[in-house]
């Protein structure tokens, strides 16, 4: 059976489409699957991070998913090679060099912190401090601690970067968990909450989707959103059928009208004035010896 | 008594694992004595790990008394201010008021 691939750009409605395309393959039984790209204008990390999700899916189904590289345009190609993702789904393929694609099956903190480090932000072109780059692996760390500790095991974590110009970076991870709505309504003892309801939820500080609480935690979300509003970038939180989203402002909570079944964190961040701000606060806060800590 | 923290999270104090270890550490000594907590060395900081390790401290002992007891040292602005965000969510935590 043949699945137009859509147009994965960073929209909502790139997501949306993806939803429709899983939840028709998902309820089918176990056919054949080819992906055809000749209606995908754009590739950029939610679809790479999605597309690879859905072929390890389908592979633990006994499905052998077919990419139809013949119906990439040259654009979408070279996204799909490039980003390193061509590699992690081919066998026996010529390596890419300085790949900014990557899967984890578990939570290996220092494999993932140093390829923040000397590839995601080590081979960028930008110029940043030391105590900037640790801020922003700091944060971006928060993404990881959730998607290993709420994904599905089997499936694993899926990352990609991407430099968008001279002072953004992007970073898409994935997991394949029961997602946000599921927890939240859980952990609130109720059957279902719309999806603009359990991303709201989520956000609050020291709320926690996690299924025990025997210490404090829920400091995740919160902190990203933080981070975010003073970097000045953008944070979007795809999660099964709700969508929160962080840019200059408070927080935008939406319901979706269908679930990729997949909690999908976007995070963009620059680095201009504003982090040198941010890094200048960040040295003030230390408080003058013998303050007390509790 | 003055615990390395790198020794036992490495430069990358992220992990809940390295922070239950501390957190088993501070616990084997803190009655008797009081803790210093070195983070020289220590590069990237969690909330993960200072809730495994340090928040829930406050569960077993009173904030004047963890004052006296338990000390950091060497913990760089950015590791800091993620502590600092921990402890005020433990406090918040154990005195009800947290959802």
């Amino acid at each position: 059976m043949r699945f137009y691939f859509p147009t994965s750009d960073n929209s909502e409605s790139a997501y949306e489409a993806l939803s429709h395309i899983y939840a028709r393959i998902m309820g089918l039984p176990r056919v054949p699957i080819t992906f055809d790209f000749s209606r995908c204008m754009q590739l950029r990390p939610i679809g790479l991070v999605l597309l690879a999700g859905l072929c390890r899916q389908l592979r633990l189904r006994g499905i052998q998913p077919h990419i139809d590289i013949a119906t990439m345009s040259s654009e979408v190609y070279r996204r799909f090679v490039d980003s390193g993702c061509r590699n992690h789904l081919f066998i026996g393929v010529p390596s890419t060099p300085r790949t900014l694609f990557r899967h984890d099956e578990m939570e290996d903190e220092d494999a993932i912190i140093a390829f923040l480090r000397d590839q995601w932000l080590g081979e960028s072109r930008l110029e940043m401090s030391t105590l900037l780059r640790d801020a922003f692996i700091t944060h971006l760390w928060e993404i990881y601690a959730n998607a290993f500790e709420h994904g599905d095991s089997a499936l694993g974590v899926f990352t990609c970067g991407e430099q968008i110009d001279d002072h953004t970076l992007l970073l898409t991870v994935a997991d394949f968990g029961p997602g946000i709505p599921h927890n939240a309504a859980q952990k609130l003892r109720k059957t279902w909450i719309p999806g603009d309801q359990a991303l709201e939820w989520a956000f609050t500080r020291g709320t926690t989707t996690a299924s025990h609480e025997r210490y404090p935690r829920g400091l995740g979300l919160d902190l990203l959103r933080e981070f975010v509003g003073v970097n000045g970038g953008r944070l979007d939180v795809y999660s099964h059928h709700g969508h929160g989203r962080v840019e200059g402002g408070p927080p935008e909570f939406r319901s979706l009208l269908l679930s990729m079944g997949a909690t999908v964190v976007q995070i963009s961040l620059n680095c201009d004035n504003r982090t040198y701000r941010f890094q200048q606060e960040l040295e003030q806060a230390l408080p003058p010896p013998g303050t007390p800590l509790f | 008594m003055r615990i390395p923290v790198s020794e036992i999270s490495g430069r990358n104090a992220v992990s809940s694992k390295a922070g239950e270890a501390l957190y088993q550490e501070i616990l084997r000594r803190i009655d008797v004595e009081t803790v210093e907590l070195d983070f020289a060395g220590v590069e990237i900081f969690s909330t993960p790990f200072f809730n495994l390790a340090i928040g829930r401290l406050l569960q077993r002992m009173p904030s004047d008394l963890l004052n006296q007891r338990l000390q950091v040292l060497n913990l760089s602005p950015l590791g800091f201010s993620t502590l600092r965000r921990v402890i005020d969510n433990a406090k918040r935590h154990y005195s009800g008021t947290s959802n």
